[in-house]
């Protein structure tokens, strides 16, 4: 018996020790936030239900880039879905789709300063003019919220009427233009001064990305449903157009059509001066925002179909292409410079999609 | 490593210290069962099977298949905790590539291929046999990886026969369990029943989130039912009939993320899922002849809903989806020994299939409908000329849909170097299939009608042993293998927007499994067992010029252990069980920063358990149990959270 207890007892002890110290909590080790000054936020959406979403670093001058910022400075994960940026003075606020959350970051230490929780399907942020009034456009409710972002406080939200749901949305002057992609074929328009909606008009089937050029005109891109969409009654599956929009008398007009059931890339993107619109399909496309006409050869020729996102920075005009290669590996951004030639390659994480430029 | 190094070092020479004592035995426990016999059936000649008897099975009634095969097997199990989906991986293969089957019914979904573990309580389960790598091709068709067979027995005691377990546990966790039998010897009943349901919310801190919260696992209830009737009847002419039906109905909440920041009533998702699967079989002995038929018919129906709140009340199905599987069958099966040198078989089994698969959610109306039938043939000779020589040959060939799959061989060898010390050389080889599930071929959007069969090709080389003496027993048997997989299916992104699958990749699979058991019976009323397990998982991508060679395939452990100590004292038994998975990688490059790696983790569990007699007739027993007992804190699926130590007891009455 003695041996048996023994035997007991000692196992028990090595186990012990062995098993007592929670091998998977975080480790704090020389935590102190690293500035970030100037250069592109890369964010990475990450696999659908796994939570793996994260936000990184890249220095235009150095080319250094640096990883999982938002898990560094925050020892947290970002989420599941990054879904949008939106970069107003020093802060950077991030849309987590899946997760419900948009957080308000600190585009120096990367350290999270506010959170709004508790959002059904988030999507996209629009700050008005002011500064003292955000949006958050949503998917699966016809719901804006409204917030604070100084403080992150929710102050209000806009129900849409005539639409199911919102996306990306454009302020011009004091009006914010809304589209309405999913299962939708409507533009909705909301005076941000009354947060009442004034005005709803019709472009072509989901209406996909929207962005504004220096005319105030709101050029949007509609991806035309697929066999599984949901759309409403007496509106059908059709091809791919680019349209533009007056945003002061809403006249509008199909810029071009695409081929049936070619796919858009990336949403729509405009450089720093506002005159020249840039989008992947099946190639990186630039089109002259002041003549409208569309372009008979591609700016950039590309490889593959992994390519995710496209954004333009303001600063130099290069132009950033996120690419998701196959899902299943770490992203890679590509930098071209205005004219379309390589500048540089960086890994980024899983599914890069969206940038924002500091 | 090192830890679980020394942590099996340990084990072993604290056992090397004991074994050497000499009692009589009046006690013995039964620990897990490693086939190892020199002189072991013609029908396990080079077979790599591991044996989950009884003991194993019935040790916790809130245990599922899943839990049994983590701790008892090499297979590993990806799982986010109890009622949560659970798949079983063997040598570092897909869910769909391992091959499960319960009374001859096959209980692979048509529709996805894999198998739920966590949808089969081990208390329905009466025998589990594990076949790994090319011997699956034994049981059963398309087990890439290997084959699980599961049975349930008939109950040899004559009369009334009764057995009721009552188990609570943390987290407002309750299982009941009630078995009435009625035997005579012409025809004998079984019923079982099993209700279990948790509100499963576990408090934990969660490290995932800004600022580190102390949380509840939310949205993660359950509430599974499950009835199970057996008649057995003999014939006059010494034929045996039988008659199962297993009725499952279960309601399961989806655990939310960790990193989901919206309450509950905001967003939810659930599953509801009923199955009826029914056999009726007969079986006769002429001589040496043994012959068997079967029938049955299996019905699945899955609903799955992700439901949200839209404000003021009105609530809307983002996701709708419904399945209906049916699979109807028919075998017969002959198997001939003549002497105790050589045994033929052949079987031959029909299925069809059958598929209903729809969203009604209004915001994706998606679906399809299909069904496919199969043929499969299989013939087996077993021929043992010397006393300690074997060989065997398989083919199996299947008709699928009109056309003729290629013919899948197999060929087994056995050497038996030492009858004394049961040394066994055993090694194999074969060719097996699998062919896409019906989602592969059919689902909207992306599903690939032209998808070919998946060809694996598996070499195994084992070598066992064991020592047996008045008191003590040791055993052991360690394994080999390569598995090469061409024609991998994987759905990948398409230039449509939709995921699609493909036959994109192939696949090389190799490594180690070990384990070893030892049983010690002490003084007149003490038995220790040990019994440990090792397991090696090299699974890469080896596709020509594909971006992830020689990458380790996502959530596949490198390293995998399990081991466990039983002591029993007179009417006292004292359980310990440990596991440890090393760090997996979620993505092709998992490792390249933190947050898509599972960190590698360690489980202890200890039981303490008092069994006790009424007048001889009547045994109860009761158990404490402590899960988790270092509190460890671990995720087994990214962002999915499991829980700390928790508590359980249960009171058990049989007659």
């Amino acid at each position: 018996m003695k041996k048996l207890f023994g035997l007991i007892s000692i196992l028990t002890a090595s186990l012990i020790l062995g098993g007592c110290n929670p091998s998977n909590e975080p480790q704090n080790g020389d935590e102190t936030p690293v500035p970030y000054e100037e250069g592109v936020f890369v964010l990475c959406e990450g696999t659908y239900g796994a939570g793996n979403a994260s936000l990184w670093f890249y220095d235009r001058d150095t080319k250094e880039v640096k990883a999982d910022i938002f898990g560094a400075a925050n020892e947290a994960k970002l989420g599941d879905v990054g879904q949008s940026l939106y970069l107003h003075n020093n802060t950077l606020f991030v849309v987590v789709n899946n997760s419900g959350v948009v957080y308000a970051v600190d585009a120096t230490t990367g350290v999270v300063e506010g959170i709004i929780d508790n959002l059904l399907s988030p999507r996209f942020i629009a700050i008005a003019p002011s500064a003292t009034k955000g949006y958050i456009s949503q998917m699966y409710t016809n719901k804006i919220v409204i917030f604070d972002p100084r403080t992150m406080a929710v102050t209000g939200e806009i129900t849409l009427e005539g639409v199911a749901d919102s996306e990306q949305m454009v302020i011009v002057g004091d009006k914010m233009f809304v589209a309405a992609w999913s299962n939708g074929h409507k533009i909705a328009v909301i005076d941000i001064n009354t947060d009442k909606q004034i005005k709803t008009f019709e472009v072509g089937v989901q209406p996909y990305s929207m962005v504004a050029d220096k005319d105030d005109n709101i050029w949007i891109v509609c991806d035309g449903g697929n066999e599984w969409s949901s759309l409403p009654e007496g509106v059908t599956m059709e091809q791919p157009s680019l349209w533009r929009v007056n945003s002061e008398t809403y006249a509008t007009e199909r810029l071009h059509t695409f081929a049936a059931g070619s796919y858009f890339r990336s949403r729509l993107a405009i450089n720093g001066d506002g005159d020249t619109l840039y989008f992947i399909h099946d190639a990186v496309w630039a089109v002259d925002t002041t003549s409208g006409v569309f372009p008979t050869e591609p700016l950039i020729t590309i490889e593959g179909f992994g390519q995710y996102g496209l954004d333009i920075d303001p600063f130099n005009g290069d132009i950033y292409i996120a690419d998701a290669k196959d899902y299943m590996s770490n992203g890679e951004v590509l930098r071209y410079n205005s004219s379309g030639a390589l500048v540089d390659t960086f890994e980024v994480g899983l599914l890069p999609s969206k940038f924002a430029f500091k | 490593m090192k830890r679980l190094i020394i942590i099996l070092l340990s084990s072993v020479l604290h056992f090397g210290v004991l074994w050497g004592q000499n009692a009589d035995t009046l006690r013995t426990i039964e620990v897990e069962e490693i086939v190892v016999s020199a002189a072991r059936s013609l029908r396990d000649i080079g077979v790599q099977k591991s044996i989950m008897n009884e003991t194993v099975l019935r040790e916790n009634l809130a245990a599922s298949m899943a839990e049994v095969l983590a701790q008892n097997s090499t297979v590993f199990i990806k799982s986010s905790g109890r009622a949560t989906l659970s798949t079983a991986s063997i040598r570092g293969t897909a869910p769909s590539h391992t091959s499960v089957s319960w009374n001859g019914i096959e209980l692979g979904s048509p529709m996805l291929g894999m198998v739920d573990f966590s949808m089969i309580p081990s208390y329905f389960v009466d025998g589990s046999e594990v076949y790994h790598g090319a011997t699956s091709v034994n049981a059963a068709s398309g087990g890439l990886g290997g084959a699980v067979v599961l049975t349930t027995n008939e109950e040899q005691r004559q009369g009334i026969s009764f057995q009721f377990v009552q188990s609570l546990a943390s987290f407002s966790t309750h299982d009941e369990y009630l078995r009435i039998g009625y035997s005579t010897p012409k025809w004998s009943s079984s019923t079982r029943l099993l209700n279990s349901g948790s509100r499963n919310d576990f408090p934990y801190t969660n490290y995932d989130k800004v600022g580190h919260p102390v949380e509840r696992n939310r949205n993660c209830g359950y509430h599974d039912q499950h009835i199970l009737q057996e008649f057995f009847v003999r014939g006059a002419r010494g034929g045996k009939w039988a008659i199962k039906g297993w009725f499952t109905n279960s309601s399961r909440g989806i655990p939310k993320l960790s990193v989901d920041y919206r309450d509950d009533g905001l967003t939810k998702s659930w599953q509801d899922e009923q199955s009826l699967r029914s056999v009726a079989e007969w079986r006769r002995s002429f001589g040496g002849l043994r012959l068997h038929s079967a029938a049955g018919y299996n019905l699945n129906y899955i609903h799955y809903i992700y439901q949200f709140s839209k404000g003021g009340g009105e609530v809307q199905r983002g996701v709708d989806s419904q399945s209906f599987t049916q699979h109807l069958f028919a075998t017969s099966a002959a198997e001939w020994s003549i002497g105790n040198t050589l045994m033929l078989a052949a079987n031959l089994k029909a299925s069809v299939y059958g598929v209903e698969s729809r969203d009604v959610a209004p915001l994706t109306p998606v679906g399809y409908e299909a069904a496919r039938g199969e043929l499969t043939s299989f013939l087996s000779a077993r021929w043992k000329p010397l006393e300690w020589f074997g060989v065997a040959g398989n083919l199996r060939e299947e008709w699928r849909d009109g056309s003729w799959s290629p013919i899948v061989p197999a060929m087994f060898i056995d050497v038996t170097l030492s009858e004394r010390y049961g040394i066994i050389i055993s090694s194999s080889v074969a060719k097996n299939y699998h062919h896409p599930t019906l989602n592969d071929l059919y689902f909207v959007p992306g599903g690939n009608p032209h998808l070919k069969p998946e060809v694996g090709t598996t070499y195994d080389l084992g070598i066992e042993g064991r020592v047996k003496r008045p008191t003590w027993q040791l055993g052991g048997k360690a394994t080999i293998y390569r598995s090469d997989i061409t024609n991998w299916i994987l759905w990948a992104p398409t230039v449509k927007g939709f995921w699609s699958p493909a036959n994109l990749s192939s696949v090389r699979s190799s490594g180690v499994e070990a384990r070893a058991n030892a049983e010690w019976n002490f003084g007149r009323e003490g038995t220790i067992g040990l019994n440990a397990i090792f397991a090696y998982t090299s699974s890469v991508d080896n596709s020509a010029g594909g971006a992830h060679v020689g990458q380790q395939l996502p959530y596949i452990p490198l390293y995998s252990a399990s081991a466990g100590v039983r002591v029993g004292w007179r009417k006292w038994d004292f359980d310990y069980k440990w596991r440890y998975y090393s760090e997996r990688n979620t993505t092709y490059s998992g490792a390249s920063f933190g947050n898509s790696v599972v960190p590698a983790y360690q489980i202890s569990d200890i039981a303490l358990s008092r069994g006790m007699e009424l007048k001889n007739k009547v045994r109860f027993k009761v158990r404490l149990e402590v899960l988790n007992l270092f509190g460890e804190v671990y995720q087994s699926v990214l962002s999915k959270p499991m829980p700390s130590r928790s508590y359980a007891i249960s009171v058990e009455c049989k007659f």
